[in-house]
């Protein structure tokens, strides 16, 4: 019956520089943490859409930026449509949008979603603030429900314990 | 002689994460095994051997987890379950005493049956995997593997090393236990990702499964639907789950194991008996556990149960088996395909005893029903079998991503429930993958590194993220995350000079893998 207790382990320490993780969690979410050095306490999180592009990302087809600060360090993103490629950089601002790049993530294609409609990203998990998105026709990002909230039960794992 | 008119292929996937506590006399979450080896895999075990005693032909696919084999074979643990059956005859033999009617003859069921298990058991010394080997051998089983520590693969993708040793210690492992490459590894939890199929073929492995809709969203729509398995590109071959066939078995509204004359699994005497009663048989003496000994019926929706009734539940697993093989029969026979469909019915083999407790008779039952298969009726085969006879023709194609979890991706494992997991799992893999590349140039890091492997492959377990999500058991889950993290933390920190003894000590508290290959989590030389 007993459980030894253990000390939480100092993970920031393990990443010892600034660096950026992009996970696909199904065709449309993404869940993206970071971890920053200790002299950087606020920078741009800008997902690029990579659709239709070389995975490079050199030339990305559309990219939208939140502001991160410390200490949050994870975020949850919706990217409606599905199948889309998409790749995350954490970077410093610069005049006319351009960012001095910290650390990039991974492309990651996410798969398929049968029959949806196209729409812009948005952010459902995370202190972040919204600040523009591109191209300027597609709806802005809001804050929606988080993932906590989908109702996710296994019930197909029978011998949970 | 007519040909059958359909396949179906039963795929138990038998798994439970590494549970070893030998720094304690007792450990409740060992009891998880013990549960299992009593309802799922003795008597899964009796009945294959029974069947074939009989003359019986079938063919099963088995899937054994490595660390549910690790577990079987281990001496400390086979010696703790004997403890734990001999309490527990304890238990029967006092409720025989003290109880009367109903109550006194599910006592002595319950004695019935836990001793029909010990003397299974004992037969094997106390190793039944050679049990399971033996019926492969002979030609009723398939066995095949899983990944090393049951690894949610997808989440692991950016770490190639990783995804590689997971797939190769499973590999090595089932060639010791068989001597051959397995045909099939089984994904943990069904999950995929485009590219998987690479390692895979490297490892030798032909077959893997996925649920339907990975199937059905593949590069090209697969024009057999489900009833046939594609081809990857690279030529691995993959099944899909029959949803229909899952349903019929899992759903918790219409799936067989809800019925009222099947054993209620949640009414338990653990709970039901007085303190002073059930004390004795506890862990701790207060902290109320299942027992395994359970008198009611699942009854109905209220908390008033009949007493079970296992003649009554028995004739009713014949009735659902029944129904089980009828219904596929009249799916397969309204199929218009240029060869057999196939229905693939993969489950977790612990609904089959454990919480399903007539699972294996209906299993039973079902298999017996097969052997119509001669007059149009359904051929039970293995996904090789399968291969074997239409195999040259599949069509090619890349499944999507996808898992059997809810919502059909990888939410279950990677939520606001378990999302810490990941940054310090990868950074240790990171960390793993340069202390391996130095110990190329290094041999007396070599055994460090391996345990540090070690350590880092155990809390990769798919159980621990998906333990967090339900939230039950959850404290156990995380403290053995962190625990195999800073277990690996320390070996990294003091990879120079860690004390050979206290290595061996780590060692000794976690004999899997004996013979792991470090350089598995070297630098990718591609």
């Amino acid at each position: 019956m007993e459980v030894s207790t253990f000390s939480d382990i100092p993970y920031g320490r393990l990443m010892r520089n600034t660096e950026v993780v992009l996970l696909d969690i199904d065709p449309e979410h993404i869940h993206v943490f970071w971890h920053l050095k200790p002299d950087i306490t606020a920078c741009i999180l800008r997902l690029h859409d990579l659709a239709w592009m070389d995975m490079s990302g050199a030339n990305p087809h559309a990219a939208f930026d939140w502001r991160i600060t410390v200490p949050s360090a994870s975020a949850y993103l919706r990217i409606p449509g599905g199948g889309r490629s998409v790749r995350v950089e954490l970077g410093l601002r610069l005049p006319y949008r351009r960012l001095d790049i910290l650390a990039r993530s991974e492309a990651v294609r996410l798969p398929v979603l049968r029959g949806a409609a196209s729409d812009a990203p948005v952010l459902l998990e995370g202190a972040l603030a919204p600040l523009f998105t591109f191209p300027a026709a597609a709806p802005a990002p809001s804050l929606s429900v988080a993932p906590s909230s989908w109702g996710l039960t296994v019930p197909d794992r029978h011998l949970c314990v | 002689m007519s040909a059958a008119s359909g396949y179906l292929s039963l795929v138990l996937h038998a798994h439970l994460p590494y549970v070893r506590h030998p720094e304690y006399a007792e450990f409740y979450e060992e009891r998880w095994l013990f549960e299992a080896i009593s309802e799922t895999y003795l008597p899964l075990l009796a009945l294959f051997t029974r069947l074939a005693d009989e003359g019986v032909r079938y063919r099963l696919t088995l899937s054994l987890s490595p660390t549910l084999v690790a577990m079987l074979q281990d001496p400390l643990l086979q010696q703790r379950y004997r403890v734990h059956v001999d309490k527990l005859l304890d238990l029967c033999a006092a409720q025989i005493r003290t109880n009367h009617g109903q109550a006194q003859v599910l006592a002595s069921f319950y004695q019935d049956f836990l001793r029909r298990n010990q003397a299974l058991f004992d037969a094997y010394h106390g190793d039944i995997v050679p049990g399971f080997v033996r019926l492969a051998d002979a030609g009723y089983l398939e066995l095949i593997t899983c990944a090393a520590t049951h690894a949610y693969l997808p989440l692991w993708q950016q770490h190639p090393t990783m995804v590689r040793a997971q797939i190769e210690i499973a590999r090595a492992q089932h060639v010791a236990l068989t001597g051959a490459t397995p045909r099939g590894l089984w994904l943990p939890e069904c999950a995929y990702y485009p590219g998987l199929e690479k390692p895979l073929k490297a490892a030798g492995i032909s077959y893997f499964m996925v649920d339907s809709h990975a199937l059905r969203n593949a590069s090209e729509a697969p024009r057999r639907d489900t009833y046939a398995p594609l081809r990857c590109p690279n030529g691995v071959a993959v099944f899909a789950r029959d949803q229909t066939c899952s349903q019929q078995v899992w759903s918790a509204v219409n799936g067989y194991p809800g019925d009222v004359d099947y054993r209620d699994f949640y009414r338990d005497i653990g709970f039901d008996l007085p303190l002073e009663v059930i004390g004795p048989y506890l862990l701790d003496g207060h902290t109320r556990v299942h027992t395994g000994l359970k008198y009611h019926a699942v009854s109905g929706k209220t908390g008033d149960k009949h007493w079970y009734d296992p003649a009554r539940a028995n004739a009713k697993a014949v009735l659902h088996a029944q129904d089980f093989y009828r219904r596929c029969l009249v799916r397969v026979r309204t199929q218009r395909l240029d060869r057999p469909p196939l229905l693939c019915a993969p489950y977790d083999a612990e609904l089959f005893g454990h919480w399903w407790f007539e699972g294996p008779q209906w299993l039973e039952h079902l298999i017996r029903f097969s052997q119509t298969a001669h007059d149009n009726g359904l051929e039970l085969l293995t996904p090789s079998d399968y291969l074997a006879r239409h195999g040259e023709d599949l069509q090619i194609a890349v499944p999507s991503a996808g898992s059997w979890g809810e919502a059909g991706y990888h939410q279950v494992w990677l939520n606001p429930a378990n999302d810490w997991l990941y940054p310090p799992l990868f950074s240790a893999a990171k960390q793993l993958q340069a202390l391996a590349t130095r110990a190329l140039h290094q041999p007396s890091q070599r055994a460090l590194v391996a345990q540090a492997a070690r350590e880092l492959l155990l809390a990769q377990a798919s159980d621990w993220a998906f333990i967090l999500k339900s939230g039950q058991g959850d404290t156990y889950a995380r403290a053995r995350v962190e625990s195999q993290l800073q277990r690996f933390q320390a070996l990294a920190a003091q990879s120079e000079h860690y004390p050979p003894a206290a290595l061996a000590a780590l060692n000794a508290q976690t004999p899997i893998f004996p013979e792991l290959d470090y350089r598995l989590f070297a630098a990718l030389a591609d």
